[in-house]
């Protein structure tokens, strides 16, 4: 990761932590497997693990975020959020990720339903759906500011 | 001389060029190689940071999560870097979170830095763990810098390899352009100093293909052609006859040839740096303090000094040296020869001219002393021929008596004439005078003579000749006399022509034109040319002896004298024609018909009282002489023999006439004639002076006295009587002509032989003949009739002993054969 690429990170985290002091997180939740054991997670550190900085959680399991296609009104208000940077600014991150470290954006699943299925399947799995659409096969993550 | 050592040599100028290349080429690496290692520190250092900027970065997530194992992980890939030497990360609060590598240092503070590097060679670089805004941690690298400290090293050998290497470079090469250049240029310049020393033969042994050769080729060529110009230049100075010095600045001399040493006497380069007052002080140009005032100077006599100090006296030329104008070169010829040339000259000349003075002296008392006993000769001859009572056969001795007196004062007067035109004291006495009588005295002369030898003689006259001219009466006489005289005395058959006219020249000039031919022996060409010279005789004119050999020349003086030249046209054995013409001025009217006869005075005409003359002479002879004469003419006279005697009889009996010798003693004529013009009546008496002197010098002394006339002695009865009836206007009584015709007449048969021998043109004098001995002329007939050659050769050997000319003379007949001539010489001998 870049220097540049680090100053627009933490500008998009100060500008996401303004828009959430504004807004509540009504819209969407981030899920993860029933047995992670983390309750709640800072917004930089969820980002970590969307951003695939860090490949495993601390015991051990494999790290393995999925993300909703970008058809989905939901992603860009994570995106803007959470990870704190706009769409356009995400997509140029990965493509420089990609050159630079060799590693490739979270899987992309279609919708909800889909991201339930891929964290409930996996120890590691990390995801985001809108919050109507939680239920007992995923694990609630608070995010805090 | 000084050997000449370059203060900079070209090896040191090579060996220092070479340093300073060296020091800049180490120093420029040096820079170079510690500029390489101050980036190559650098570069290592910053990317020691940057690893641990990209390696702290990654640790952020890590230590969120707490991930060591992926920590761990994370820092064991930075061992793929060489140079790694440890890591660890810490937390928040400095607590270890992982590590690689075998060293724990001091505990991170949290700060970013590079480290100091420690003991081992290890640097340290720390740098805090931010991200999001939140500080996480601490990494700390050990990166080793042994590996860019082996590269320095490395470096530095390199560079230190190049240098060493760069100096044995540059001093191979300075060694061999040292060798290849300064070494051949100092022996150039050794032998060029030794030549400049004089050491001309000095060898230039460089040889190399580069310039430093092609240098020493032309320093050779240029040697060879400065021996060649000196040697040029010692070889004039040696073949030089004259001396040759020059001489520098301050009169000191710096060469001098070999002629100068030998003319000196002294040993060679004994004179170099001498100063020139020794050799000499007399050219002003050699003097130090004259340099500038003149460029040069020739003809100068001086004198050398030689080495004992003898004068040699020289004529020297002396120049500034063109470039060196501070040097003079000084040439001197010996002039020791000349001088004395010049004595011998000058002593020749004197002595000439001395001899000149003493011929002109004897010329002169012989003139007079020849004259004044000719005088007596003549005169009493004359007088005796008068004498009734004198025999025919005495008359006719008196007769020879009278003719060779009148040849010899010819001869004498020719001889006088002669010096005179040499001396330039002859001048011209015009006078009118009848041509026709000329031409008949001329005719009656030699008629006789000419037809004694079956010539012919003819005098043609020109119908228009004019009668009466104005001209030199005298010498036109003597020149024909001699024309004619010669015309006779050389023609043995034929005919002799006088021609006579006065053509008028183109400018209205009357000219008198003479012309003599005659059918003689004719003259060779190349002997005309010298005829006219004065003792020039033809060969046939020396076989014929006689004469002085003056005649031609004294003739040919005379008519140049008169604006005319003779010219001679001739032929051997056909003749000559002798030419000339001369201007004349016409003296009254008419043309020749009649002839004047020659006619003896027998006494005055006038029954008057005759006139008195006094006659005055020291000499007795001549006195009794012209008393006699003038007494038998009827004039009373009276005789003194001084001047002063003379004026006494003057002056107490009054004669008219005064008859005055000038050369007398007690008192001379001349100042007797002053006396007499300055006493009353003294002017009414004509005084005709008597003078034996020819000079005409002489004669204008006499006239500047006051005499009426002069007459030469000796005095011509003819002469004298027509003077005297000229100045006292007398009257003659004549005999008759045929006495006078006799007088003339009796000439040519009484001369004597050797004047116009009767036979031989070669016939030598008899007399000479007769002295032969009777024997000796006995053999030489003997021989000639028996055709002995040999003999009469001998015999004629014999015939010199006592007489050259006769033996000259039959020696030349002998050689032509010619015995008929020879008998007849003979035969007058014997008789």
């Amino acid at each position: 990761m870049t220097r540049r690429q680090h100053i627009r990170l933490a500008a998009g985290f100060l500008w996401a932590a303004r828009q959430s002091l504004g807004k509540p997180n009504e819209d969407f939740v981030v899920i993860v497997h029933l047995s992670n054991r983390f309750d709640a997670l800072s917004s930089s550190k969820v980002s970590y693990l969307f951003l695939r900085k860090v490949s495993r959680w601390p015991w051990g399991a494999e790290v393995a975020p999925a993300d909703l296609s970008g058809t989905e009104p939901i992603r860009k208000r994570f995106v803007e959020q959470v990870l704190r940077m706009s769409q356009e600014q995400l997509a140029e991150l990965w493509i420089d990720q990609r050159a630079t470290r060799g590693v490739s954006p979270p899987v992309e699943v279609r919708d909800a339903a889909a991201a339930k299925l891929w964290v409930a399947k996996r120890p590691g799995g990390i995801a985001y759906i809108p919050s109507s659409a939680l239920d007992s096969t995923v694990k609630a993550i608070r995010v805090d500011a | 001389m000084i050997h000449l050592r370059p203060l900079h040599s070209i090896r040191t100028k090579f060996l220092l060029v070479g340093l300073a290349a060296v020091l800049l080429s180490g120093s420029v690496s040096f820079f170079l190689a510690a500029e390489q290692r101050r980036q190559m520190e650098q570069q290592a250092r910053s990317s020691a940071v940057n690893m641990a900027k990209q390696t702290g970065f990654a640790m952020a997530p890590l230590i969120a999560f707490d991930s060591r194992d992926e920590m761990k992980k994370a820092l064991e890939l930075l061992r793929t870097n060489p140079d790694f030497a440890w890591a660890r990360v810490s937390g928040e609060t400095g607590e270890l979170l992982a590590s690689v590598g075998d060293t724990a240092p001091a505990r991170c503070d949290g700060n970013s830095g590079l480290g100091l590097v420690d003991s081992s060679g290890i640097l340290l670089v720390s740098t805090p763990i931010v991200d999001g805004g939140k500080r996480w941690g601490c990494l700390q690298l050990g990166i080793s810098e042994a590996r860019g400290r082996r590269d320095a090293r490395r470096l530095w050998t390199i560079t230190i390899v190049a240098a060493l290497v760069t100096i044995l470079v540059t001093l191979i090469c300075g060694a061999y352009l040292a060798r290849s250049i300064a070494y051949p240029v100092a022996r150039l310049a050794d032998a060029v100093s030794r030549v400049e020393r004089g050491e001309w033969d000095t060898p230039i042994d460089v040889r190399s293909g580069d310039e430093i050769g092609l240098l020493a080729r032309s320093f050779r060529s240029m040697i060879q052609e400065l021996r060649r110009s000196k040697s040029y230049v010692d070889d004039i100075l040696h073949s030089m006859a004259d001396s040759l010095i020059v001489v520098d600045r301050e009169g000191k001399i710096r060469t001098a040839n070999p002629a100068t040493y030998s003319l000196l006497g002294y040993a060679e380069t004994d004179l170099l740096g001498e100063p020139i007052e020794r050799i000499t002080s007399g050219i002003e140009l050699l003097d130090a303090g004259k340099w500038r005032e003149e460029e040069s100077a020739s003809g100068i006599e001086v004198e050398y000094a030689d080495r004992d100090g003898r004068k040699i006296p020289v004529l020297a030329s002396v120049a500034r040296m063109g470039d060196h104008s501070d040097t003079v070169i000084c040439m001197a010829q010996d002039l020791r020869e000349r001088k004395r040339a010049e004595r011998e000259l000058l002593l020749a000349k004197e002595a000439a001219e001395s001899a000149n003075r003493a011929k002109s002296v004897f010329l002169a008392s012989m003139s007079h002393e020849i004259r004044t006993p000719m005088n007596a000769i003549l005169g009493y001859s004359q007088l005796m021929l008068r004498d009734a009572s004198i025999g025919p056969d005495a008359k006719n001795n008196l007769n020879i008596i009278n003719r060779s007196g009148v040849h010899l004062l010819a001869l004498i007067n020719d001889i006088l004439d002669m010096s005179k035109i040499e001396a330039g004291q002859v001048g011209l006495k015009p006078a009118r005078f009848d041509v026709l009588d000329l031409v008949k005295d001329l005719e009656v002369m030699f008629r006789l003579r000419a037809e004694a030898r079956s010539v012919k003689l003819e005098a043609l006259i020109s119908p228009d000749c004019q009668r009466h001219i104005e001209a030199d009466e005298g010498k036109l006489r003597q020149v024909l006399v001699n024309l004619l005289g010669n015309a006779v005395k050389f023609t043995e058959r034929g005919s002799i022509k006088l021609r006579i006219s006065t053509p008028r020249h183109e400018t209205g000039q009357l000219r008198l034109s003479v012309q003599v031919d005659d059918t003689g022996l004719g003259i060779a060409a190349e002997e005309q040319a010298g005829l006219f010279r004065p003792f020039a005789q033809s060969q046939s004119g020396r076989n014929l002896q006689g004469g002085t050999g003056l005649g031609l020349a004294i003739s040919q003086q005379f008519v140049r004298l008169m604006g005319g030249e003779i010219k001679l046209a001739s032929e051997v054995g056909k003749g000559s024609t002798f030419h000339f013409e001369v201007p004349v001025q016409p003296a009254g009217e008419g043309i020749a018909s009649d002839y004047r006869e020659t006619r003896r005075v027998t006494g005055l005409q006038s029954t008057d009282q005759a006139p008195r003359v006094l006659v005055v002479d020291d000499e007795p002879n001549n006195r009794g002489w012209l008393t006699s004469l003038l007494k038998i003419i009827g004039f009373p006279v009276r005789e003194a023999e001084d001047g002063a005697a003379a004026i006494r009889l003057w002056q107490e009996w009054k004669p008219d006439l005064i008859l005055m010798d000038v050369r007398m003693p007690i008192m001379d004529g001349i100042e007797a004639t002053r006396t007499i013009r300055q006493r009353q009546g003294g002017a009414e008496t004509v005084i005709i002076a008597l003078t034996a002197s020819a000079m005409y010098e002489d004669r204008r002394v006499v006239m500047q006295s006051g005499v009426n006339d002069f007459l030469s002695k000796p005095c011509q009865e003819e002469e004298l009587l027509q003077k005297m009836k000229a100045h006292l206007n007398l009257s003659y009584l004549y005999d008759d002509v045929d006495a006078s015709r006799n007088d003339s007449g009796a000439a040519p048969r009484t001369v004597p032989k050797s004047v116009a021998g009767p036979k031989s043109v070669s016939d030598p004098k008899p007399m000479s003949i007769k002295e032969l001995p009777p024997e000796l002329v006995g053999d030489l007939q003997l021989a000639i009739r028996n055709g002995e050659k040999d003999l009469l050769d001998r015999l004629i050997e014999r015939v010199g002993e006592r007489n050259v000319a006769v033996s000259q003379t039959m020696k030349d007949l002998a050689d032509r054969y010619d015995y008929d001539a020879l008998t007849h010489i003979l035969a007058g001998a014997a008789s």
